[in-house]
C-alpha cells in the first residue's frame, strides 16, 4: 500500500471525526468527488492485514448509522468486496483479522432489519393479480383467464408476501451466516442504481470466485486465490444472480456474464432449481432480446434496444467517478 | 344510389367514413355533395384530395429511413385538389385548417420539410379544439403533430453554435411527439367508442365494424418515437413516465400490441435498469434527482405541456397502483402475458411456422422476464403456476421444459417435477444435470427408489461424457443404494445393498477426492455397517474439506458414542452447536449425551433450552403463515425456507432417523388423523406450517424420556400429552405412552398402547421390542419370538433386539439360539452408537 493511499484513507478517517452534525449532509454530497479514495479504500479491505482496516470498517458503519442516504449508498459501494474478503477467511479457517469485518457485516444486517423507532421490519411484496383492476387494467378487459385451481384460489385476492421479521445476531454462526449474507445482499441490490462500476466488478468477481473455488473451473478461470470450496445457500445464489444481471445490462457484459456463467455453473453441481431457474431465464431473455422479431414491435422500434441505452448511460454514468481499478489483474 | 341522401345525413355519412378511413367511397359521396350545392366544391376538392392522398399512403406506405418521394403524379393530383380549395378562401375555417393541415402533410410526403412546418405554424396546431370535434379530426391533429415532430427533425437546427438550442429542438420534437400520441390514443377511443355506439344503433345493418383499425405511420410514430428520444437523450426517468402514460390510458384494440410491447419494454427496465430504492410508483412524479438519468444531460427535459383532453386512464376506487419495481414488472408482464396467450399461434403446418416461431420468442420472452421477477421474491409456487400455461407453447421446446421441471421443484410439487424432468431427458439426453436434480427429488420426501435408481445409473452410464458430475452420478446411486438397504426387510437384501452403496460412495470418493460430501457419505456407510475406525477415518477427510459442515460433526459425535467416548462425543455436539445453535438432530443427540455424562437435570436444561429455541424460530409473527393456502400441506410447502435450515428429515422417526416405506406411511396417517382430530377441536394451535409442530412434538418426547429415566411418570406423562396434543396419532406418541404406563408398572395399559403404535407403524423397532418384552412377561414366548424376529429383520443392528430375543429363546429353553442372540447383541452393543447413524439425513 503506497503511503499515498494511506494519507487519503487517513484524511477520510479524520475529515468525518470532525465533522459538525449540521455539515454531515453536504459532505455526503462532496464524497463522489474524493477520486482517489475509493481505490485507496479497496485497497485497505483487500489487504487484510492493514492497520486501517479497522478504523475504515468502523467509519464505514458510522456512515450507514447515520441513515443519510449517500453515506449509506458509500457503505454498500463496498460491500461486495467485503463478503469477499470474509468469506475467503471463513473458508480459510483462518481466525485473523475478520473482526472488523464482521462486525461491519453484522451492524448493517443489525440496522436494515430494524425500521427507525427500532421496531423488527417486516418487508411486504404485494403479488399483482389480473382479476383486480389496476392502473394498466380492467379485468374485464383481459378475457378469460385460464381456469386453473390456483386462479380460483387466489380469485379477487391480491396476495401479500411478507419476509421478516429477521432475528437480531450478535455473532456469524455456520448456520445464520448465508441468511445474514444473502440478507445483505439484499440491501445492496435494493440500492444498485446508486453503484457505481468498480462496485458492480467487485460483485460480479464475488459471485465467481465464491461459486469456483475448489472446482476445477477455477483453473479453466485461472484464478490462484484460495483454492477451498465454499458452501453456499440456493437463496444466496439468487440474490447474486439478480445483482449480477444488473451489471451485465448496465456496462459490465464481459464480468457480468461471466459470473452469471460461474453461478449457474455452481448451481448445477448444487443441484439447487432456483438460481438455475433464474439464471437460466436472464440468459435466454439476453438472448432472445437480440434476435426479437419485428412483429409485435413497429419498424421504428427493434426490439431489446433500450438494454443498449441502459448500457450506453451506464457507461457514461459510471466513466466519470474515478478511473477503473485494476482488479482484472488477479485474474 | 336509390335516394339521394339529405344534406345532413349526408354529412354525417362523410364523417363516419372519415373516420374510419373508408377512402374509397368518398369519391361516390362528393359527388352527391356537390349535385346539392355549389358552394360545395371546395370541401369537395378537400375531401377528394386527403382521400387521394390516404389512398396513396395506404398503397405506398412510408418507412422510416427511407428518402423522401419527391414529385409523383398522384401526388399532383392532390396538390390540385388541396390548393384549388385553399385558394379561393370560401371555405369555413375549420376545413381551411384540414386543407392545410394536409398540405402540410403533402409536404412531408414529397420532402419539404420546411414548407410542411410553415404550414403547421400557419394552421395553429395548439389552439384547436379537442373537444366537440369530429373525432377524424383527432386523428389529423395527432397525424400533424406527428408530421411536425418528424419535420422538425429532418431540418437543421438554425444556429448550432448553441447547445442550448438544441436542447430547445429536442424538447419542442418530443412535445410534438408527445401531444401526437396522447391525440392519438384520445382518437382511437373516441372511434371505439363511436363503432360500439354505432353496433347498437344500427344492429341489423352489418356495418364495417369486424375491420382492424391500422394505427398508420404518423400516429405509430407519435405514439413510439416520444420514449426512444427519451432513452436515446438518457432521460430514463422521462421515458419510462411516458411508457406509463400510455399503457395507463384504457386499451382499445387498435393499440393492443402496441401495449404488449411497450408493457414487456417496460418491465425489462424495471427489471434489468432500476432498483427498490430508485423506484418511483406510475401515480408519484419521478424524483428531481435520479441516478437513472445520465448526470451530465440532468434535467434536459420536463413534461411542460396541458391539453384541454387527454386520453381516458383507468380509474376507480381501488385501483391497485405497485409500489416496487419488481411489483410493477410483475403486473405488466402478467398482462403481456395474457395477450400473448390470447395471440398465439400454435398451428404446427409449414405455412404458420414464421407465425409459430415469433409467437413462441415473444412468449418466452415474457415468461423469462415473468421467471425473473418471480424467482427474485421466492414466489415459485406462482412461477410455476405461469409456466404451466407456457406449456401449451413447449411441445419440443427443451427451454419451456426444464424451466417449468425447476419451478415445480422450486415450489416443492416434487412428483410432478419428476415426470416434466423426464421429458427435459429426453428432449436433452446429455445433460447429467437433470436426471441428478430428478434423482435429488426421488430420494427426497418422494421416497421413488426404483425411479431414483434409473435416474442415477442415467448418469453412470454417461461415464466420461458427465465429467464432473460423473463423482455425483455416484454419489446418487450409492445414496438410493443406501436408503433401499434401510428399506430392505430381508437382512440379504440390506446387506447386498450395502455393499453396493459402499461401492458406489467409494467410487465417488476416488472421482471427486474434494468433495467433502463424498467422503462423509462413504463414512456414514461404513459407520451404518459398523466398520467404526474406518467411518473416523472418512469422517476426519470431510472435516477436512469443510470443517463446519454439520451432518460430519453429527457422524463424527455418533462415531465417539459407538467407542463409548461419551464425553468426547459431548465435546463434538457443543461444538458443532456452537456453529448451529438452532439445529434440533444436534440437539436430540446432545439430550441423550447429556443424559448419560451429566445426568438428566442437565439434559432437561436442554430440552427447555430446545423450547426456547423454538419459540424464537417459530414463533415470530410472520403474517405470511395465517390465511395462506388451505391446508395444512400447502402451508408446509409455502415455507420452505425454514424446511431448509432445519435439517430435520421430513416426516421422520425420531429414531430411525431417515424415512422408511412404512414409517413414511405412517407419518402420513398421523398427519392425515391429526388434521381430522385438530378440525374436530379447533383449539389446537395448528396454524402455520406443519414441520414445527412436528419438532415441538418432538421435543416433547424427548423431555418425557429423560423424566421416564429419571423415574417421574407424572412429568413424563405431562410431556407426553403436550406431544399428544399436537399429534395424537403418532405412533411415537403412542409408544411413550406405553413407556409411561410400563413404568408405573401396568402392563396391561402398556401392552394396549404398543399395539395400538404398531397398527399405525407396523416397522417401529423400539415399540416391537417392548411389546416382544411384554409378551416374554406374560409367557407368550412363540408370539414374543415372532415378534423379535420380525424386529431383527427390520433392523438388524439392534442390539436390545438381539438382546431381548435372546432371553425369550433361554425362556423357551433353546439355548444354543439364545447363546447366539446374546453374542450377537453384545458385539453389536460394543459398536452402538447412543442414536442411530441413520438419524442423519440422506439427501442430495
Amino acid at each position: 500500500m503506497f503511503a499515498m493511499d494511506q494519507g487519503v484513507v487517513e484524511e477520510w478517517l479524520a475529515e468525518f471525526k470532525t465533522l459538525p452534525e449540521a455539515a454531515v449532509s453536504s459532505y455526503a454530497a462532496t464524497l463522489k468527488e474524493k477520486a482517489s479514495l475509493v481505490p485507496a479504500l479497496y485497497k485497505v479491505i483487500r489487504e487484510n492485514y492493514s492497520d486501517l482496516l479497522e478504523p475504515v470498517c468502523h467509519q464505514l458503519f458510522e456512515f450507514y448509522r447515520s441513515g443519510e442516504p449517500h453515506l449509506q449508498h458509500f457503505t454498500l459501494l463496498f460491500l461486495p468486496e467485503l463478503l469477499w474478503s470474509y468469506l475467503s477467511v471463513t473458508s480459510g479457517r483462518d481466525p485473523h483479522c475478520s473482526g472488523c469485518i464482521e462486525a461491519l457485516l453484522l451492524g448493517v444486517y443489525n440496522l436494515e432489519i430494524v425500521d427507525r423507532d427500532g421496531q423488527s421490519k417486516v418487508l411486504s411484496f404485494t403479488v399483482p393479480s389480473l382479476s383486480k383492476p389496476s392502473v394498466y387494467h380492467e379485468p374485464s378487459t383481459i378475457g378469460s383467464l385460464a381456469l386453473t385451481e390456483g386462479a380460483l384460489a387466489n380469485h379477487g385476492l391480491s396476495r401479500v408476501v411478507y419476509s421478516g421479521p429477521h432475528l437480531q445476531r450478535e455473532t456469524f454462526t455456520a448456520q445464520n451466516r448465508f441468511q445474514v449474507l444473502t440478507f445483505l445482499l439484499l440491501c445492496y441490490n435494493a440500492a444498485l442504481s446508486y453503484m457505481t462500476s468498480p462496485s458492480l466488478q467487485s460483485l460480479c468477481q464475488l459471485g465467481s470466485r465464491v461459486c469456483i473455488c475448489g472446482y476445477p473451473r477455477q483453473h479453466l478461470r485461472r484464478y490462484k486465490g484460495i483454492s477451498t470450496r465454499m458452501t453456499v445457500s440456493s437463496d444466496f445464489l439468487v440474490q447474486l444472480i439478480t445483482g449480477i444481471h444488473y451489471a451485465l445490462c448496465n456496462g459490465e457484459s464481459d464480468l457480468g456474464s461471466r459470473a452469471l456463467e460461474d453461478v449457474l455453473y455452481r448451481a448445477q453441481l448444487e443441484l439447487y432449481p432456483e438460481p438455475l431457474l433464474v439464471g437460466n431465464a436472464i440468459k435466454s431473455s439476453l438472448h432472445g432480446a437480440v434476435l426479437k422479431s419485428n412483429k409485435e414491435g413497429p419498424a421504428l422500434h427493434p426490439g431489446g434496444h433500450h438494454a443498449h441505452f441502459l448500457t450506453h448511460i451506464a457507461q457514461r454514468r459510471h466513466q466519470p467517478v474515478h478511473p477503473r481499478p485494476s482488479l482484472e489483474e488477479t485474474w | 344510389m336509390t335516394a339521394r341522401k339529405s344534406g345532413s345525413r349526408l354529412e354525417t355519412e362523410i364523417e363516419r367514413c372519415r373516420s374510419e378511413g373508408q377512402w374509397d367511397k368518398i369519391p361516390e359521396l362528393v359527388r352527391q355533395l356537390s349535385a346539392k350545392l355549389i358552394s360545395n366544391d371546395d370541401l369537395g376538392e378537400l375531401l377528394l384530395g386527403e382521400a387521394k392522398l390516404q389512398q396513396y399512403l395506404k398503397e405506398n406506405p412510408i418507412k422510416q429511413g427511407a428518402s423522401p418521394r419527391g414529385i409523383r403524379p398522384k401526388l399532383v393530383e392532390v396538390r390540385k385538389h388541396l390548393t384549388a380549395a385553399l385558394d379561393r378562401g370560401n371555405l369555413k375555417p375549420d376545413y381551411m385548417q384540414e386543407a392545410s393541415m394536409l398540405m402540410a402533410k403533402l409536404c412531408y410526403v414529397e420532402g419539404d420539410y420546411q414548407e410542411a412546418i410553415g404550414q403547421y405554424s400557419r394552421v395553429g396546431l395548439d389552439d384547436m379544439p379537442l373537444a366537440g370535434s369530429p373525432v377524424y379530426r383527432l386523428s389529423m391533429i395527432a397525424e400533424a403533430y406527428a408530421t411536425k415532430g418528424l419535420c422538425l427533425e429532418k431540418v437543421p437546427t438554425v444556429s448550432p453554435s448553441l447547445s442550448n438550442r438544441n436542447a430547445d429542438r429536442d424538447q419542442e420534437i418530443i412535445t410534438c411527439y408527445e401531444k401526437s400520441g396522447d391525440i392519438a390514443l384520445l382518437y382511437l377511443q373516441e372511434v371505439e367508442k363511436a363503432l360500439s355506439a354505432g353496433m347498437q344503433n344500427r344492429s341489423p345493418k352489418p356495418g364495417p365494424v369486424a375491420q382492424e383499425q391500422e394505427l398508420g405511420y404518423f400516429l405509430e410514430t407519435g405514439l413510439q418515437r416520444a420514449h426512444v428520444i427519451h432513452f436515446k437523450n438518457g432521460n430514463l426517468t422521462r421515458g419510462v413516465g411516458r411508457f406509463r402514460e400510455i399503457l395507463r390510458a384504457v386499451e382499445t384494440r387498435t393499440t393492443q400490441n402496441l401495449r404488449m410491447t411497450i408493457a414487456r419494454q417496460l418491465a425489462e427496465i424495471l427489471l434489468r435498469g432500476m432498483c427498490e430504492q430508485s423506484y418511483w410508483n406510475p401515480l408519484e412524479d419521478p424524483p428531481h434527482h435520479s441516478p437513472l438519468n445520465d448526470p451530465l444531460r440532468q434535467g434536459t427535459y420536463t413534461k411542460d405541456y396541458s391539453l384541454s383532453r387527454r386520453p381516458r386512464v383507468y380509474s376507480g376506487e381501488t385501483l391497485f397502483c405497485p409500489q416496487e419495481n419488481t411489483e410493477e414488472a410483475l403486473l405488466l408482464l402478467l398482462i403481456s402475458e395474457s395477450m400473448a396467450n390470447r395471440d398465439a399461434v400454435l398451428s404446427r403446418i409449414p405455412e404458420h411456422n414464421n407465425d409459430r416461431i415469433i409467437s413462441l420468442q415473444s412468449a418466452s420472452v415474457v415468461y423469462d422476464l415473468l421467471t425473473i421477477a418471480l424467482g427474485r421474491r421466492g414466489q415459485y409456487e406462482m412461477l410455476s403456476e405461469c409456466l404451466e400455461r407456457a406449456m401449451k407453447f413447449a411441445f419440443e421446446e427443451f427451454h419451456l421444459w426444464y424451466q417449468f421441471a425447476l419451478s415445480l421443484m422450486a415450489a416443492g410439487k416434487s412428483a410432478r417435477a419428476v415426470k416434466v424432468l423426464k421429458e427435459c431427458i429426453r428432449l436433452k439426453p446429455d445433460d447429467p444435470t437433470i436426471p441428478l436434480l430428478a434423482v435429488k427429488l426421488c430420494i427426497g420426501t418422494l421416497h421413488w427408489l426404483e425411479e431414483g435408481e434409473r435416474f442415477a445409473k442415467m448418469v453412470v452410464d454417461m461415464g466420461e461424457k458427465a465429467s464432473e458430475f460423473r463423482a455425483k452420478g455416484y454419489l446418487a446411486i450409492g445414496l438410493v443404494y443406501s436408503l433401499r438397504a434401510t428399506d430392505a426387510s430381508l437382512r440379504g437384501m440390506q446387506e447386498e445393498y450395502q455393499k453396493k452403496a459402499l461401492g458406489a460412495f467409494q467410487r465417488a470418493q476416488s472421482l471427486s477426492p474434494t468433495d467433502h460430501l463424498a467422503a462423509f457419505y462413504l463414512a456414514l456407510q461404513l459407520a451404518v455397517s459398523r466398520q467404526i475406525p474406518e467411518a473416523l477415518g472418512y469422517v476426519r477427510q470431510s472435516l477436512q474439506l469443510q470443517g463446519d459442515d454439520v451432518h460430519s460433526l453429527h457422524l463424527l459425535a455418533l462415531l465417539l458414542s459407538a467407542q463409548k467416548h461419551y464425553h468426547d462425543a459431548l465435546n463434538i455436539i457443543e461444538m458443532a452447536l456452537s456453529e448451529y445453535p438452532e439445529n434440533f438432530i444436534l440437539l436430540f443427540t446432545k439430550v441423550k449425551l447429556e443424559t448419560l455424562c451429566r445426568g438428566p437435570e442437565e439434559a432437561l436444561l436442554t430440552c427447555k433450552h430446545m423450547l426456547q429455541i423454538w419459540k424464537s424460530c417459530y414463533n415470530l409473527t410472520n403474517p405470511s403463515d395465517s390465511g395462506r393456502g388451505s391446508s395444512l400441506l400447502d402451508r408446509a410447502i409455502a415455507d420452505r425456507r425454514q424446511l431448509n435450515t432445519m435439517t430435520l428429515p421430513d416426516f421422520s422417526d425420531p429414531e430411525t432417523g431417515s424415512v422408511h416405506a412404512t414409517s413414511m406411511a405412517a407419518s402420513r396417517v398421523e398427519q392425515a388423523l391429526s388434521e381430522v382430530a385438530s378440525s374436530l377441536q379447533s383449539s389446537a394451535p395448528k396454524q402455520g406450517p406443519l414441520h414445527p409442530w412436528m419438532t415441538l412434538a418432538q421435543i416433547w418426547l424427548h423431555a418425557a424420556e429423560v423424566y421416564m429415566g429419571m423415574g417421574k411418570p407424572t412429568e413424563a406423562t405431562a410431556c407426553t400429552q403436550e406431544a399428544a396434543n399436537l399429534f395424537p396419532m403418532s405412533h411415537n406418541v403412542l409408544f411413550m405412552k406405553g413407556q409411561v404406563a410400563e413404568l408405573r408398572g401396568n402392563m396391561d395399559e402398556a401392552k394396549r398402547w404398543y399395539e395400538e403404535a404398531l397398527s399405525i407403524s407396523p416397522t417401529h423397532v423400539k415399540t416391537m421390542q417392548r411389546l416382544g418384552l411384554i409378551l416374554h412377561q406374560l409367557q407368550r414366548f412363540s408370539l414374543a419370538e415372532k415378534i423379535l424376529r420380525d424386529a431383527v429383520q427390520v433392523n438388524s443392528t439392534a442390539h436390545d433386539v438381539w438382546n431381548s430375543l435372546g432371553e425369550v429363546l433361554q425362556a423357551q429353553g433353546n439355548d444354543d439360539a439364545a447363546t447366539e442372540c446374546f453374542l450377537t447383541a453384545l458385539e453389536l452393543e460394543a459398536s452402538s452408537p447412543i442414536l442411530p447413524f441413520t438419524i442423519i439425513p440422506r439427501a442430495l
